[in-house]
């Protein structure tokens, strides 16, 4: 064979002898059937050799004989490549291959330009490597040389396929590609392949003539993602318009959802990478941005219904707009404040009812009051809901977590129960108290049932305390319930009591709870003295129980509780001085510089009274301490007038009156004359009742005492709460005072609205500073010369 | 309080009950009380001198910590001329000076407060 080769430095011979050979290689009079056979088997080994060896020799010769050329120096710029003309005859050639390719009668544009691009694409292989010798050296040469209208050969069998079959057929192909999707999103079966060819064709021709190495997606993006992408648009704006016509919007969210997954799993396939995002975008588009109002509006009835398949739905959809959210979470935190508004104000109707149902009408509504219990659990309750929903929904999205916070901070602190309308704006809320209740009712030995504090617990507490903003006014509430069961010892046990103090210090700080861990610490070293002073009488000579009753002693540090030492007249009973007088002596010989101041209104004692039927076991009676007192006096007398009391024990009246209402409630005294006008009386008459008959044999009459320094706070006085307000807010001044002092002392100079937001910020965890309450510290220590205005009139000084 | 304790001080009366308790069994009798008391200072002032802080808190220098910090106790003190301070006061001021920053007069210590 190889003598039949052309002579290498003839064109036209060698052209007419591989040109049968580039004919198979394309398949020239490729039928349907032996387009499908494979272009190794059609084309002979033999005749891809000749053919290559055919234009070696051509290339290497036309070089060689123009002297210029060798190997050494084939990068020379004198050095001359040839192949020009037989490049343009092989372009020559594929122009008119292409432009003579005609279609089977039977088969679809699409399927006919498929099929001839498969075949082609192979083929312009295959000649790209019969070529290769061209391709390296007389090609590269033209390209280095800035002719860039020179390409590879099979860049230049695409390039001429774009020219000749592309170009002049865009616009059919498009149309029939995007039939066929609008077919299957229809719903109908369709030849995939074909579809995935042909897009993939548009990638394959784009090609850079300045940079070959580099495809690029002009030619996809300009001829087919455009139109692709305003099909999909025009295709789902329909769809959609229609079906939210004929169904209810929680269809419609369901369809949506598959429609948007149907595209993004199976639609995609056929497109370029690049496509997949502004896809997307087109379904998030004309799906659910262009609805989003109806679909906002749905939310509200979603929620309401809380079914959280359908909620979580809505939410997957309208997290592909992030632009949306933002809108939805307002619509969220609104919807979950009103909720825990509602529930609260139907709470409070309730009770109200109930209330009015029981007392005939006649107590005005601002004093229905709420169980505490009940309260925090119906808060509880709306936080519960909507973090379930927070989390199962919405994926804890911090979007929505933010706007639960928000919503639950709102709620919790201002709802019809805890501001009721009309309240002054200064007003605190009443959250913080019931909560403090809340704790009081857990942590309260009861004798009553437990099922209401079988459901309570810690971690109830805390929850609602990180919402609080007025923390302070939880830490005074909490602080005096507290030590009224440290006091009267009814607290159920000391470690419920530290675990709650360690949990508010750690959510919170060690400062917090300075002031419950110091009563904590005094209510330890008081059961420390009481064991001491046990120890110490009994081995005193003059040892005996009669005289050393069971003594308790409570020595506290003044500044850490919530209560005032007030001087009251009162002359301790002969029976508890020894008691008393031991104590004292041993506290001054233990504790140098020290000296106690009794607070003679909290003491509290038990009782021994034989004065029942005789063989009866005698009655034990809790009394305060000036109700033991008087009763100490009866073992002497039957009766006694007020002025007698008042010579024997020094009280003043109001203490005896109402000391003795419980007893005279109880019926174990009788007062002549009767009446609350005669109690106050000097030579009024209290008669005690023996025998006394009583269904229980322990009474207390301590709990019936009005004016109990502790008990004021759990009856709801409002004497007693203004007091705390007033508190509170002396201390927020001293707090905000010490808060500016340090800012300034740092900062030297700052303007008045820095000030006032860097006051706000350190002030945050314990309470909620009005702005008027910092600018009244910032007067007082304008006036104690602290701070002074500046010039510019917006401005202050640290005067160091 | 002085009232109070001078009464009970008069021995007469806790001798008069005692036989009388004797006789015959009395209708009430005391079983347990708990009595409450504050303790303070024995000192005519409210405040430290030197800190100005109340002198039943802790000192300026043991403020800032006195919530976080159990353990720590800070004290009064008082001298031979009977004024008081806190302790850790009165030992800074007498690194300085060695007398009453009140009356000038040498200082000694009279106690602490324990």
């Amino acid at each position: 064979m190889a003598n039949s080769l052309p002579r290498s430095d003839d064109l036209e011979a060698t052209w007419n002898f591989v040109e049968p050979g580039i004919g198979q290689i394309l398949g020239r009079d490729g039928t349907p059937s032996s387009v499908l056979k494979r272009v190794d088997k059609v084309l002979s080994p033999t005749m891809y050799v000749e053919v290559y060896t055919a234009i070696y020799n051509y290339c290497v010769n036309k070089s060689s004989s123009t002297g210029q050329f060798n190997t050494d120096s084939r990068q020379s710029q004198n050095s001359i490549l040839v192949g020009s003309e037989i490049y343009e005859k092989l372009k020559l050639y594929l122009k008119d291959y292409i432009s003579k390719l005609t279609r089977d009668p039977e088969e679809t544009f699409l399927q006919f330009y498929v099929r001839r691009w498969k075949r082609y694409t192979v083929g312009a292989i295959f000649l790209n490597h019969a070529f290769d010798y061209m391709n390296r050296y007389w090609v590269q040469k033209e390209r280095s040389d800035g002719k860039r209208h020179i390409f590879d050969i099979n860049t230049l069998c695409l390039m001429t396929w774009k020219e000749v079959m592309f170009n002049q057929n865009v616009d059919t192909l498009v149309k029939e590609i995007l039939e066929q999707i609008r077919l299957q999103r229809d719903g109908e079966m369709i030849r995939q392949t074909d579809t995935t060819v042909a897009i993939r064709s548009f990638v394959a021709l784009g090609i850079d003539p300045q940079d070959l190495k580099k495809l690029n997606l002009n030619v996809y993006i300009q001829y087919f993602e455009k139109p692709f992408l305003e099909e999909t648009k025009n295709y789902y704006t329909m769809l959609s318009g229609e079906y939210l016509k004929a169904h209810s919007v929680t269809d419609y969210i369901f369809e949506a959802q598959r429609k948007i997954a149907d595209e993004e799993t199976k639609i995609v396939l056929y497109l370029d990478e690049h496509t997949k995002k502004p896809l997307s975008e087109a379904l998030n588009l004309v799906l659910i941005s262009q609805h989003a109002e109806v679909l906002q509006s749905e939310f509200i009835a979603l929620l309401d219904s809380r079914d959280e398949r359908k909620i979580e739905t809505l939410y997957g959809l309208m997290q592909r707009d992030i632009l949306l959210l933002p809108k939805l979470a307002q619509a969220y935190e609104e919807y979950v404040k009103n909720t825990g508004e509602n529930e609260i104000s139907k709470l409070l109707m309730t009770h109200k009812v109930a209330n009015e149902a029981e007392e005939g009408g006649r107590k005005p509504n601002s004093n229905v009051i709420i169980p505490p219990n009940e309260y925090v659990k119906k808060l509880i309750e709306v936080y519960e809901t909507f973090i379930k929903i927070t989390r199962d929904c919405f994926q804890n999205d911090s979007l929505f977590t933010k706007a639960l916070d928000n919503a639950c901070r709102t709620f919790i602190n201002t709802n019809e129960f805890a501001i009721p309308p009309g309240s002054p704006k200064s007003v605190t809320s009443k959250t913080p108290e019931m909560l403090a209740k809340y704790s009081d009712q857990l942590l309260k030995k009861s004798s009553r049932a437990t099922d209401s504090t079988s459901e309570m617990s810690v971690d109830d507490i805390m929850t609602i305390f990180k919402f609080l903003t007025d923390k302070d006014a939880f830490e005074s509430h909490y602080r005096r319930l507290f030590a009224k069961r440290l006091i009267h010892g009814t607290s159920t046990s000391e470690e419920d009591e530290e675990n709650v103090i360690q949990r508010l210090q750690s959510e919170n700080s060690m400062e917090y709870t300075g002031k419950i861990t110091k009563m904590f610490q005094d209510i330890r070293l008081s059961k420390h003295l009481e064991k001491e002073f046990e120890n110490a009488i009994k081995i005193a000579p003059d040892y005996n129980r009669s005289k050393y009753p069971d003594f308790q002693p409570f020595v506290l540090a003044e500044t850490m509780w919530p209560f005032s030492y007030q001087e009251v007249d009162f002359k301790l009973p002969n029976e508890l001085v020894p008691t008393y007088r031991g104590l004292e002596k041993l506290y001054t010989n233990k504790h140098n510089g020290r000296v106690l101041k009794w607070l003679w209104p909290l003491c509290r004692g038990e009782i021994k009274a034989d004065i029942g039927k005789p063989g009866k076991p005698p009655f034990i009676f809790t009394v305060t301490l000036f109700q033991m007192a008087i009763l100490l006096i009866f073992n002497e007398r039957d009766v006694l007038t007020l002025e007698e009391i008042q010579d024997a024990t020094n009280l003043n009246t109001q203490n005896i009156a109402s000391s003795m209402i419980p007893f005279i409630k109880w019926k174990l005294v009788q007062q002549t004359p009767p009446g609350l006008d005669a109690l106050m009386r000097p030579d009024t008459q209290f008669k005690l009742a023996t025998p006394y008959r009583a269904l229980k044999t322990r009474i207390n009459f301590a709990a019936g005492v009005k004016g109990d320094v502790l008990g004021a706070v759990t009856k709801g006085d409002s004497s007693e709460s203004q007091k705390i307000e007033k508190e509170l807010n002396t201390e927020r001044q001293i707090f905000l005072e010490a808060c500016i002092v340090r800012i300034m002392k740092a900062r030297r100079k700052l303007t008045h609205a820095t000030l006032v937001n860097e006051c706000i910020a350190q002030s945050h965890q314990r309470f909620n500073a009005k702005v008027s309450l910092i600018k009244k510290a910032i007067d007082n220590l304008i006036s104690k010369e602290y701070l002074q205005r500046c010039d510019d009139g917006e401005s202050y000084e640290y005067l160091a | 309080m002085a009232e109070d304790r001078m009464e009970i001080d008069d021995p007469s009366l806790v001798e008069e009950t005692k036989p009388e308790g004797t006789k015959q069994k009395k209708r009430f009798e005391v079983k347990k009380w708990t009595a409450v008391a504050f303790w303070s200072w024995d000192i005519a002032v409210e405040n430290c001198a030197i800190c100005r802080n109340h002198i039943m808190e802790p000192c300026i220098q043991c403020q800032p910590t006195a919530m976080t910090d159990t353990d720590n106790e800070c004290v009064a003190a008082w001298g031979t001329c009977n004024h008081a301070f806190h302790l850790h006061c009165i030992n800074k001021w007498l690194q300085t000076r060695n007398a009453c920053p009140l009356d000038n007069q040498p200082w000694q210590f009279a106690k602490y407060g324990r």
